[in-house]
């Protein structure tokens, strides 16, 4: 027997990084990890909003869709009556804070998810058998962008057109298809009645996708952690009531005449709209450059590091009686459990199978299974018993002791 | 649970008591490879025996009461900072099973007064460190472990 079957299974990832990025992202991970656990000193762990990453932006989700649906019943999509119709809303009790709280909800949602995409990045959580939660999360962030851009054209003041209009010129800027593409933002040649209607058409779909995509982002992933506690969430809640009361949502100056480009409107929210900044600093090239470097870059970000995998769980056929156990304990549902004949038994029975691209090699499964039938394949768990039994101090025990 | 007879009668040794400690070491939480050497013992208290897992979530409390079967005084079970297991919920279960609440391990007891679960991530080398010196200093007041049967007297079968 090996002295030390440990040492054996040389995990790239943990063991003396020696790929410069590797070591940066240990060290990246060290720093996260000391200032989250300095913030569970100050409030406890169990209200550590590092802790909720993914359920912060679920959280503030659910926020948009409650406000967001107050804000249909009063939204006309129309080129004339959408400005109106908020302002109207003003005047409704509480009108203004349904709106407002869309509107700073929406912000929170961005810098949520840059929150969860931050730190599942910083602590090497991005990699691997993690790719689909990864790739669909890029998804969810472009959504977000679409939902977060079209809303704001929908509110029919200055830079709503000014908003549309650039949009227009940039779709115009793509080789090929750009008029395509820009008669559809337009919904026609011009801006009209349809063109808001788009608008809301394209925040609702992207909103809906954002739910379909949330799907596959989870699909991986056994009890996802989606619920802040009520600590957490109140003071979401709170916060953002607090801005929308001091700082009411508002729009600019309404337009009478839209299909008029509008020289110059202001940004206003520099969490959403710097693209068209750019767009109308830098031009076109420049406004999809830099959408090609942020989504492009995150989506290359993973294949950045890749692992030698060879530490995959494997099962025992003979031993596994079917308990389901480690099945129900694996955190990126990678076991299922399949009908099988157990010659044992003579009888029909369950049988646990890894499916290999999901496994995170964590050994999690091997602590469930109590009939030694579940093993990481380069980390079989009877050498480690048979060390535990050979360096266990040997002492000399006294007569009296021995005969218990 | 404890050893009520053993060290009474033993006669004291003349050396000072000097436990053997099995640690358990999630490779994610304290960093590990940095405090051990090459004999896998720590640096700082070589009486302690480093095994290494992936996760927390890997180790057995069967494997901890092999352990004590077998005459090592103290295990300790390290792992992350509870909420924030690598693998999502490996140090969730861990804990459950070693509290006697999560299957494989449920309504079993082992000797609490042997076993310690840490919790500590990968910036807390010095608090993890502190915390194994404690440990053994309160295995020092322990009879040492002689025993090899399951607390019960009945001998365990394997
Ligand atoms: C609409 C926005 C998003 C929502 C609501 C969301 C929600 C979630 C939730 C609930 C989890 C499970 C967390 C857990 O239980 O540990 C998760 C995991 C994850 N998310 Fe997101 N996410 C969003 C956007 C993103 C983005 C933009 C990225 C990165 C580009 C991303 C990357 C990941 C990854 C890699 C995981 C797996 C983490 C792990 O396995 O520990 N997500 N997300
Ligand atoms: S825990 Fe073990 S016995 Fe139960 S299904 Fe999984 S591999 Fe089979
Ligand atoms: S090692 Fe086991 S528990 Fe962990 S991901 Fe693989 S199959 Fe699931």
């Amino acid at each position: 027997m090996s002295a030390q079957p440990i040492e054996a299974v040389e995990r790239d990832d943990v063991l003396q990084p020696r790929h410069p990025y590797r070591r940066f992202l240990r060290s990246a991970t060290r720093w996260q990890v000391a200032v989250e656990r300095k913030v569970n000193e100050l409030v406890s762990y169990e209200q550590n909003p590092f802790y909720f990453h993914g359920a912060l932006p679920t959280f503030v989700f659910w926020m948009l869709i409650a406000s967001g649906i107050g804000l249909l019943f009063y939204y006309k999509a129309t080129l004339t009556e959408s400005y109106e119709s908020l302002v109207y809303l003003a005047k409704v009790p509480f009108g203004n804070c349904i709106r407002s709280s869309h509107r700073y909800s929406a912000d929170a949602m961005l810098l949520a998810i840059y929150l969860h995409t931050f730190r599942v990045y910083i602590t090497d959580r991005h990699r691997e058998y993690r790719i689909v939660p990864w790739l669909t999360g890029v998804v969810l962030l472009l959504l977000t962008y679409v939902a977060g851009i079209s809303g704001y054209m929908l509110v029919g003041d200055q830079r709503s057109w000014g908003l549309i209009h650039q949009s227009v010129q940039a779709f115009q800027a793509v080789p090929l298809v750009g008029d395509f593409l820009a008669s559809q933002v337009l919904a026609g040649p011009d801006i009209t009645d349809y063109t808001v209607a788009r608008a809301l058409f394209f925040h609702l779909l992207s909103a809906m996708a954002i739910f379909w995509f949330l799907w596959m982002h989870l699909l991986r992933i056994r009890r996802p952690f989606m619920i802040v506690t009520i600590g957490i969430g109140a003071a979401v809640v709170g916060v953002i009531l607090m801005v929308a009361g001091l700082w009411p949502a508002g729009s600019y100056t309404p337009v009478v005449e839209p299909m008029h480009v509008p020289e110059a409107y202001e940004i206003g929210n520099w969490l959403y709209l710097p693209g068209f900044w750019l767009l109308s600093s830098a031009g076109p090239l420049a406004f999809w450059g830099a959408v090609v470097l942020l989504f492009g870059g995150l989506l290359m970000l993973p294949y950045l590091l890749r692992d030698t995998r060879r530490n995959i769980a494997m099962v025992v056929r003979d031993k596994c009686v079917g308990c389901q156990l480690c099945a129900i304990d694996c955190p990126y549902s990678a076991i299922t459990m399949v009908p099988t004949w157990n010659e044992r038994k003579k009888k029909p029975d369950l049988l646990a199978v890894v499916y290999p691209p999901r496994c995170s090699e964590c050994g999690v499964c091997i602590g469930s299974c109590d009939f030694d039938a579940i093993e990481l394949s380069s980390m079989p768990y009877r050498p480690i018993e048979d060390l535990v039994k050979e360096l266990a101090p040997k002492r000399e025990a006294p007569a009296e002791a021995a005969g218990d | 649970m404890s050893e009520p007879t053993v060290a009474t009668t033993a006669t004291p040794p003349a050396a000072p008591f000097v436990p053997q400690v099995l640690a358990l070491v999630c490779e994610r939480s304290v960093p590990i490879d940095e405090l051990i050497g090459p004999d896998q013992r720590l640096r700082d208290a070589p009486q302690v025996y480093v095994l290494r897992f992936p996760c927390s979530g890997m180790i057995k409390p069967s494997l901890a009461q092999l352990a004590l079967d077998e005459g090592w005084d103290g295990v300790l079970v390290v792992g992350c900072a509870v909420g924030d297991c690598h693998f999502r919920e490996g140090n969730l279960w861990a804990r459950e099973r070693f509290l006697g609440g999560r299957a494989p391990n449920k309504f079993r007891r082992m000797d609490q007064q042997r076993v310690s679960l840490l919790w500590r991530a990968a910036s807390e080398a010095g608090p993890f460190l502190s915390e194994v010196g404690s440990f053994c200093d309160h295995l020092r007041t322990l009879p040492p472990n002689l025993r090899s049967d399951d607390g019960k007297g009945r001998k365990r079968k394997r």
